[in-house]
């Protein structure tokens, strides 16, 4: 079986933002692979294990710094990668960037494309649903459990609805998102990290992928700002009474409440 | 300066994180500045005892009568200036640690409590998982601005030795007393530190709130590593996991040169499965390193010097994990500062009183403390946790008897009490003595080194009014 797992990096979710200059910034953070998508190279790795002779394929778009997450992802068990990195990919948006992805895809043979759910930076959920519509095949979000047949030629996939689960089974070529739940992702072993250096990442441009004209859909960010600070609590000490009695009396005289 | 009396107002601070019960104070007194605080003191009478952030573990800021002064509001952190940043003694590790992300520096003590405040951790002289390579927090203190219980204040640089005396802004000086107790040779957090020719910055810092007040504290930091080798090993026998601590630390300064080893037994790691259910099924023991690495272009060398090192030993290669990027590092400390989390809560569902072991011992009697630990806890038959600062041949066992039990488990703590002082080494690596462990500490220095220490302390609070019931 041949796997593409599509791979973005994004800030460290621990990270503390500023916004300078209408730009997110957070000196000294670091950055990471996106959680979801975690959860998609983990599955990736372990249907590997169940079929040996699968090929995991690993698509990620981005600057140079990208390199990091693709190291740790071959680490994890993924065979190799493809990196497009171009200026002209800066700034687009879901629909434009999963026509790139759609057009580096043409020349990588496949059976299953596995993203993230959502990208926890933008958290915009678009890419994955689009990139399947451009290749023209079915897709299924959100996903906690993937059961192949013997022969891996259907799937049976169970997917997050509210208040419980779906489960649908559809033939392969297909393309899943992936939710918390579905595994826990491992942490690389030293024979992973020290196997990883020799694997093969193939950096492309726009002009390698040949995009077609992807036009200008981009996305301006006209402002940023945080989100306004909470108040600080209180914590009222002391016996019940005193207690329940303060709490009024905030309540009543500072709160205004009531 | 804030000065209250309700009792709502001092509940608060009559807690830690010992469980110790039975604390009382007349009145919280919170001075703004140094200043304020020498000239409250200079017309104070009563018996004084220092509040950090409340996260000891040894009851030491839990007075039993007289006032408290919480130093919360000198919480000032300077910008770093040559490799030093001056810090007022209420900023706790956390904060100084998220203000120095940016900077490129880096402070190496790491106590496993990040809430703890920096004041209190010169009190204990905190330690942490990193002592191992780069020492403990009296390593990195430059420089102090300290108040005597008598309001006389002063400066306190690193080099001050105690052969000269100790002089104060009024003028006025104190001479070191002449003493023949020496500290073990090992880590060590029991009782005031002295060697021969020390500087006096030393004796105060480790002195659980007993000599004087830190109002300032100038700390040294060292340039941020690139990056740190770090990984969590497992192995299926804890002998395994023991015996390759000696080998690491005979290559101390070559390429094998963590500045961690953290271990978890196999009581530990069953309880972490809790919560880190990849821990793979059959291990028993488990190691945590990790390795300073200063400049990047250096990390392939460490990484290739650490796979073929274990590459030869007895370890579930495999299975283990290695951190890439700060992500990962950060989920290995929390797999660590797990352990006793999830001790903490069995306890309070339990209601069982922590009992926790912080004794170390030299080098050279690693591998007898591991085997009677090991040989101890299985006569007695009682449920425990192991886990610790493996470098230092300091561990944390935190008995966990039933209710009938509690006395076998006095029984065990005392027998391994005995056991590592015939060894020369100490009953409290790095919690302090405070008011919990007293009794022990009388067995480990005797009535004369008892002696000598109350010396020391007549020097500087004649009247024994500062954290009374300390230590002493």
């Amino acid at each position: 079986m041949k796997i593409i797992v599509c791979v973005k990096q994004v800030l460290d979710t621990a990270a503390q933002i500023q916004i300078e200059n209408g730009r997110v910034v957070s000196p000294g953070s670091s950055r990471i692979i996106n959680p979801y998508d975690e959860f998609a190279i983990e599955e990736a790795v372990r249907i590997k294990e169940k079929k040996p002779d699968t090929e995991i394929t690993l698509l990620s778009l981005g600057p140079e710094g990208v390199k990091d997450s693709i190291k740790k992802a071959l680490a994890m068990g993924a065979d190799k990668a493809v990196h497009l990195m171009d200026a002209k990919f800066e700034g687009l948006d879901s629909y434009a960037l999963a026509q790139v992805l759609a057009c580096a895809i043409e020349k990588i043979p496949y059976d299953l494309i596995l993203c993230g759910r959502q990208a926890v930076d933008v958290d915009r959920a678009q890419t994955g649903p689009a990139l399947a519509t451009f290749l023209d095949i079915p897709f299924v979000t959100v996903v906690t459990g993937i059961e192949f047949s013997d022969d891996f030629q259907n799937a049976k996939i169970t997917r997050q609805v509210e208040g419980g689960s779906e489960v649908r089974e559809l033939p392969l070529p297909l393309l899943l998102t992936c939710q918390k739940g579905l595994n826990e992702p491992r942490l690389p072993s030293l024979k992973g990290i020290m196997a990883a250096k020799k694997k093969e990442v193939l950096t492309l441009s726009a002009l390698d992928v040949e995009t077609l004209d992807i036009g200008d859909n981009r996305v301006i960010e006209e402002n940023l700002c945080l989100p306004p600070e909470r108040k600080k609590g209180i914590i009222l000490q002391g016996s019940e009474e005193e207690i329940s009695g303060e709490l009024v009396r905030l309540l009543r005289e500072e709160e205004k409440i009531i | 300066m804030i000065r209250k009396t309700e009792p709502a107002f001092i509940a608060p601070y009559l807690r830690d994180a010992s469980n110790f019960s039975g604390g009382s104070a007349e009145e919280i007194v919170i001075p703004e500045t140094s200043d304020e605080l020498a000239i409250f003191l200079q017309n104070e009478i009563r018996p004084v005892t220092i509040a950090g952030a409340g996260t000891g573990l040894t009851a030491s800021r839990i007075p039993s009568g007289g006032i408290i002064i919480s130093l919360e509001l000198l919480n000032k952190i300077g910008e770093v200036n040559e490799g030093r940043i001056q810090v007022g003694p209420a900023v706790t590790l956390n904060e100084l640690q998220s203000f120095l992300i940016p900077s490129g520096w880096f402070y190496p003590p790491n106590p496993t409590e990040t809430w703890a405040s920096l004041g209190g951790t010169l009190a204990t002289n905190a330690s942490g998982s990193r002592s191992y390579k780069y020492g403990v927090t009296r390593d990195f203190v430059e420089e102090v601005e300290l108040v005597l219980l008598d309001g006389r204040k002063t400066v306190l640089k690193r080099g001050l030795k105690i052969t000269e005396p100790l002089k104060f802004e009024d003028g006025s000086q104190i001479l070191f007393p002449d003493i023949s107790y020496q500290s073990p040779e090992c880590k060590n957090a029991a009782g005031y530190f002295v060697r021969p020719g020390m500087d006096w910055l030393d004796l105060f810092i480790g002195s659980d709130g007993t000599l004087g007040i830190f109002t300032k504290i100038v700390l040294r930091l060292l340039p941020c590593p690139a990056d740190f080798v770090s990984g969590i090993l497992f192995f299926t026998e804890e002998r395994s996991c023991w015996k390759l601590i000696p080998k690491i630390k005979s290559f101390k300064g070559q390429k094998i040169d963590p500045c961690s080893l953290e271990y978890f037994d196999h009581n530990a790691l069953d309880r972490l499965k809790s919560k880190h259910n990849n821990i793979p099924s059959h291990s028993r023991a488990a190691l945590f390193f990790e390795q300073d690495v200063l400049e990047l272009k250096n990390y392939d060398l460490v990484m290739e010097n650490w796979y073929e090192f274990l590459s030869a030993e007895n370890i579930m290669l495999d299975d283990s994990w290695f951190a890439q990027g700060t992500k990962d590092i950060k989920k290995f400390h929390d797999f660590r500062h797990d352990v006793p989390i999830i001790i903490n809560e069995e306890n309070s569902r339990a209601g069982r009183v922590k009992l926790g072991t912080d004794m170390a011992v030299p080098d050279k009697f690693f591998m007898p403390m591991m085997e009677f630990y090991q040989e101890t806890l299985k006569i007695y038959g009682l449920d425990y946790v192991m886990f610790g600062h493996l470098g230092d041949n300091h561990l944390h066992i935190n008995l966990l008897p039933e209710e009938s039990q509690n006395d076998k488990a006095k029984q065990v703590y005392d027998q391994m009490v005995d056991q590592i002082l015939e060894w020369r080494g100490t009953i409290s690596a790095e919690h302090g003595i405070g008011k919990l462990k007293k009794k022990y500490f009388e067995k480990m220095i005797g009535a004369d080194g008892l002696n000598d220490l109350r010396k020391i302390k007549a020097c500087l609070d004649p009247d024994n009014r500062l954290g009374t019931g300390n230590i002493l």
